[in-house]
């Protein structure tokens, strides 16, 4: 047997939980031809001693969607084993939609994700109309790995109702149509179809899809179901602690998972405002597998964080005396730093800005408030401890912001610190991703890019659960990102290590595989900023046969796929 | 989508130990080609609304290579949701065997595995002298279920050597032909090479493969280790109670397993007051593991028992007196058993055998009381509330024996006892069963048919261990039973209910799925007697797509296929 590629001497972790075995695997034709003891040299042969062999990982929620055309690697996902991903989350994609009113589905994708309109202008050439055109369209891309894609809401209904999509309920023939383009593409392989109920606009208003009532989600619900397949994601409604808002939701939400019969998914995290919130919603999970349907929640494996550095954004970029600062280039910066008297001006502002107002990261206006130090986190090392700002001034006996402004000029302005916007409690998170209706897979990648970087959930899955806690073994680490993110979206033929299957597969060294610290780059299509992270300890990231990254270094390859659902191809 | 069956309503358990769901499963072209909330009805239509929808269970371990030619169904494995099986085991196949030489393998399998020779005499028709002819054969005997199979050591050391196979150590061009023609069956899709170490003929002597010495065994897995395929199975040394021996024992076999690369396998019960035994043996497996080889153990549900009756075989049928009445239709049998001078004598003996010496159903010579406290009456599927024979006995003033004879009468001589022969202990069964490196799979099905009736595994565990004893949950059970087995015999396209692989089913109700009592049946060809054990709570057992039993009914369909090891199936 010609094998293309032969992987020796690795421990095969296969996903399904199973122990480890060790064996050589050979790959041929993109998919996995044998795992056993294999004598013959491949094309390429690749020693394994010492490493894992496993399943490529599965990211169920990611935004790629724009990215995709100008990222050929699927960066950040990729530097931490990611082989293949679900885009389209949250109801933002780039279709169904004409060229010329890319503008509407910019506008949601901006500031709901953070995803900015000239990379998008610059990087994207328009040439779609339809969900399945942009399929199409995909599948000619080099892409390096693989993508499956919703069809979102807010795409659709402003596709179906224009303008109007943000500020009207949509007419019964709106509404027909919006349910015959999701059938549509559905049939041609779009992975479901998903909506907000939350995000809102740049303006401050909401994005297309929360405009729409209730009985349009459902509508359009029921009537993917009616194809028999497709998952529906959910980025849910806010029910401000209210207990009757939130019965209704809940109720909202059995209803319509019992009568679609879809699969049904939803982000869940313990928020601080609210920490055994996240309880109430894995009791729903368990109420609607009662009642026959199917939910499942998407979880972190760790505590989801506001990045910031010089190199990138501040708490007080919009303020007096540091926009003209920060307007300047780094190199500058530096210089403007170390000036005592600017310094001073620097850090009174910064300790009492008075009753000033300033625009903040978000793009509103509001009061100008210094940060909370106890909670600004300063990021010397990738994992942690990580110590405060308050904590570490105080001992040092200076302002806080002093001590920023000294640790960013020590590291040469690389220095990154984080503010943890949910689940800080390891606890909770274990419990959140050890229940049977969860997966592990929220990384966001693609969005909010110059903010957070959530990219290495799947190695920190590894340096911390199962190396540092302990409390996973590799077997169950592996599963959580393969075979359960895999089945519950579909991807029958990935997220397990069996002959027969696609070889997507991640070489790793269980003693080093882990988050490296992120760093910021320049490098968008437009040349705006994001923050980059990649891994340690990852030997080889295979997709569909190829090495796409060797000891996280791109190889050139591009074997990534659209990944299509169920329905395609056998209509 | 038009699909050739649709099941809808049921609860998906899809052999992962994922969380049951509820969804519908479409089928098309023998594959499951959508799961998901399905409208249109398929070209047949099964409701499973209060059932379990599951991937086929597999059992790694049966010797139905001769009765595969006359069962069209699979029975009894398949009347408990199995819709695979691995045959071929210790080293007892077909093949490779010419048709003149016919009679040395029905040699082996008689002895070894109690099947009939007027049976394979009768209802083999020969027409294969290789492997992989054996296997095209196979392909178009008309099947219920899937089979798999090893080449036999004993059929190949017979083939080669002829009838010094039974008394010599081959010669270094015999082993040659022996590693070389494994090596072509394992390419033409065998899935391993089995051997015994233990196996003994009817005439005492080992069989043909237990002749062989150690250096044979390692020199033909180490050749089959080149393919790069094939699955190692072993009736290994019985080394019970001699700690020196178990030592150099385990010291060979995982040497063997390292060198080779080959997943190596055996059975493992927990022998009674033996623990160190077979725990040795499990610690065994975890060292293999860290020494980076594979070695898995197979494991059963449950006591394994030998039955008797008055259908098939009772403790004395060798015995004088008994062997005159023995040898009479049944009919005749119940009307002298209620002849009370006749009834006298065989009591008498039956209690006091005198010294004398009967050869016993195992071919030995051996005359002893059966020991009545551990023979328990089979009259309830529930494996706690079966009584003991000495427990009844007393209850009513009677010899255990004569107990004997008043049930067998009162129940139409239908009464079947059981004797458990090993894994008496309930938790030593969990612990085995539980091990990381041992599947749940050992009926024998097809062997000793008319001694044993281990083929209720699978719906034993659900009846058992789930129901019971809550030891297990659904999905855990259904995990033991299809994927841990597919994978470790790389049954690949099965074992797992998902899109794109093989639409091997079972649909059952988890209330009510278990083994019914045993009868006996004089049904094999030749009219030999056999066990059979059918079982409830089995809506419908899909092959490969189609409803091979509805109810536990056969519908008629032959969907069942030969799986072929990974190098028959891959191209180039």
């Amino acid at each position: 047997m010609q094998y293309d590629l032969v992987i020796k001497n690795g421990t095969v972790v296969d996903g399904s939980g199973a122990p480890a075995v060790r064996a050589d695997v050979g790959i041929a034709d993109g998919k996995i031809a044998m795992i056993g003891r294999i004598r013959e040299k491949g094309a390429e042969t690749m020693d394994a001693e010492g490493h894992v062999v496993a399943p490529g990982f599965i990211d169920g929620h990611t935004h790629m969607d724009a990215q995709v055309f100008w990222d050929r690697i699927g960066s950040c996902s990729c530097y931490h084993g990611v082989t293949s991903v679900v885009m389209g989350n949250c109801g933002f994609t780039l279709a169904p939609c004409r060229e010329e009113e890319a503008e509407l589905v910019f506008r949601n994708l901006e500031r709901a994700e953070d995803i900015s309109p000239a990379s998008m202008r610059a990087g994207i050439k328009w040439s779609w109309e339809t969900y399945p055109d942009y399929l199409d369209t995909l599948d000619a891309l080099p892409k390096g790995i693989n993508y499956a894609g919703y069809i979102g809401h807010s795409a659709l209904r402003t596709y179906v109702m224009g303008e109007r999509a943000f500020t009207e309920q949509a007419t019964e023939d709106e509404l027909a149509a919006m349910a015959h383009n999701v059938q549509e593409a559905v049939r041609a392989g779009a992975i479901g179809f998903s909506t907000s109920r939350i995000h809102t606009l740049f303006t401050d208003k909401l994005v297309a899809s929360a405009i729409a009532d209730w009985s349009e989600v459902r509508t359009i619900v029921n009537a993917m179901s009616e194809t028999g397949a497709g998952v529906f994601e959910m980025a849910g409604e806010q029910t401000y602690r209210d207990p009757v808002l939130k019965d209704d939701y809940f109720g909202r939400q059995l209803q319509l998972a019992v009568e679609s019969g879809v699969p049904y998914t939803w982000g869940l995290i313990s928020g601080p405002g609210e920490p055994q919130d996240w309880r109430t919603y894995l009791r729903l999970l368990d109420d609607v597998a009662a009642a026959g349907g199917n939910m499942f929640a998407q979880v972190h494996s760790r505590s989801l964080n506001l990045l910031q550095s010089f190199e990138s954004r501040t708490p007080f970029d919009g303020w007096d005396h540091w926009r003209e600062i920060r307007a300047l280039p780094l190199e500058e910066q530096k210089v403007k730093l170390r000036d005592p008297a600017i310094r001073a001006r620097l850090v009174d502002i910064a300790t009492d800005p008075g009753d000033k107002v300033f625009p903040n990261a978000w793009g509103s206006v509001s009061k100008a408030r210094p940060p909370n130090w106890n909670r600004l986190l300063i990021m010397d090392t990738v994992e942690g401890e990580h110590r405060s700002f308050a904590q570490v001034a105080a001992e040092r006996g200076v302002k806080p912001v002093e001590l920023l402004i000294d640790l960013a000029l020590e590291h040469d302005l690389k220095l990154l610190w984080r503010s943890a916007t949910a689940n800080e409690n390891d606890d909770h998170v274990l419990k959140m991703m050890r229940h049977p209706h969860t997966v592990v897979t929220f990384s966001d990648s693609g969005a909010h890019v110059g903010m957070i970087m959530d990219s290495s959930l799947q190695t920190h899955v590894f340096s911390h659960w199962v190396r540092k806690k302990q409390e996973l073994t590799l077997e169950e680490a592996v599963r959580m990102l393969t075979y359960e993110p895999a089945t519950r979206w579909g991807l029958h033929d990935r997220g397990l290590l069996r002959m027969g299957l696609a070889a997507d597969l991640v070489v790793f060294d269980p003693e080093t595989i882990g988050g490296a610290m992120p760093t910021v780059e320049h490098d968008l299509p437009a040349g705006e900023m994001r923050l980059k992270q990649t891994g340690r300890g990852i030997a080889a990231t295979i997709v569909n046969g190829q090495v796409l990254l060797r000891d996280n270094v791109h190889t050139g390859a591009q074997p990534g796929r659209v990944l299509r659902g169920p329905l395609a191809g056998t209509v | 989508m038009p699909y050739d069956l649709v099941i809808k309503n049921g609860s998906i358990i899809d052999g992962s130990g994922a969380p049951a769901f509820h969804a519908d499963v479409g089928i098309s072209g023998g594959e499951i080609a959508l799961i998901g909330r399905i409208r249109e009805d398929g070209a047949e239509t099964i409701d499973a609304e209060g059932h379990i929808v599951a991937p086929g269970f597999i059992d790694g371990h049966t010797h139905m290579d001769a009765q595969v030619f006359w069962d069209r169904i699979g029975s009894s494995s398949c009347y408990h949701g199995v819709t695979s099986v691995v045959m071929g085991n210790c080293g007892f196949t077909l093949a490779p065997c010419s048709e003149e030489h016919a009679d040395l393998a029905i040699r082996n399998l008689e002895r070894a595995e109690d099947i009939a020779r007027e049976s394979m005499q009768e209802g083999i028709k020969w027409s294969w002298e290789t492997y992989p002819d054996y296997l095209n054969t196979l392909e178009a005997v008309p099947k219920g279920i899937n089979y798999a199979g090893y080449i036999g050591h004993s059929a190949l050391r017979t083939y080669v050597m002829g009838e010094r196979a039974f008394t010599e150590q081959a010669t270094e061009e015999e082993l040659a032909t022996m590693c070389r023609t494994v090596q072509e069956a394992v390419r033409a899709g065998a899935i391993g090479f089995s051997t015994s170490r233990t196996h003994r003929l009817f005439t005492d002597k080992p069989v043909a493969s237990a002749v062989g010495n150690w250096s044979e065994v390692r020199a033909i897995v180490n050749a089959m280790g080149e393919c790069g395929a094939g699955v190692f199975e072993l009736a290994g040394d019985i080394t019970e109670g001699d700690p020196e021996a178990t030592r150099e024992y385990h010291g060979r076999i995982r040497q063997l397993s390292i060198e080779s690369g080959v997943p190596m396998t055996w059975g493992v019960t927990a022998a009674p007051g033996h623990d160190d035994y077979w725990r040795g043996k499990l610690a065994l497996l975890d060292e293999v593991a860290a020494a980076g080889g594979r070695m898995f153990a197979q494991a059963h549900s449950r006591t394994l028992d030998v039955l008797f009756s008055f259908g098939c075989r009772t403790p004395f049928d060798t015995w004088d007196h008994w062997r005159e009445i023995r040898a009479l239709p049944l009919d005749e049998q119940k009307a002298r058993l209620r002849d009370p001078a006749v009834r006298a004598k065989l009591l008498g003996i039956a209690d006091n055998p005198e010294g004398k010496a009967f050869r016993n159903s195992f071919g030995g010579l051996d005359t002893r009381p059966p020991d009545w406290t551990r023979m328990l009456i089979m009259d309830t599927t529930k494996d706690r509330d079966q009584r003991r024979m000495s427990d009844v006995a007393a209850q009513r003033g009677v010899h255990p024996a004569e107990l004997f004879i008043d049930l067998a009468l009162e129940t139409d001589l239908k009464l079947i006892l059981r004797r458990p022969a090993t894994n008496t202990n309930d938790d030593h069964v969990l612990e085995i069963m539980k091990h990381p490196h041992s599947v749940v799979t050992l009926s024998d099905s097809g062997a000793h048919v008319a001694q044993l009736m281990d083929s209720s595994l699978q719906s034993h565990v659900f009846s058992h261990w789930v129901r019971e004893e809550q030891a297990l949950t659904l999905e855990e059970a259904v995990r033991l039973l299809t994927y841990d087995i597919s994978r470790q015999w790389g049954l690949y396209d099965r074992g797992l209910l998902r899109v794109g692989l093989a639409a091997d089913l079972v649909v059952f109700d988890p209330d009510t799925i278990g083994p019914h009592i045993p009868t006996v049946e004089s049904d094999l060809p030749g009219g030999a007697k056999r066990y059979k054990q059918t079982a409830s709570g089995i809506a419908a057992t899909v092959v490969n797509g189609q409803v091979m039993l509805r109810d536990n009914e056969h519908t008629g369909a032959q969907s069942g296929q030969v799986l072929r090891g990974p190098l028959a199936r891959v191209s180039g």
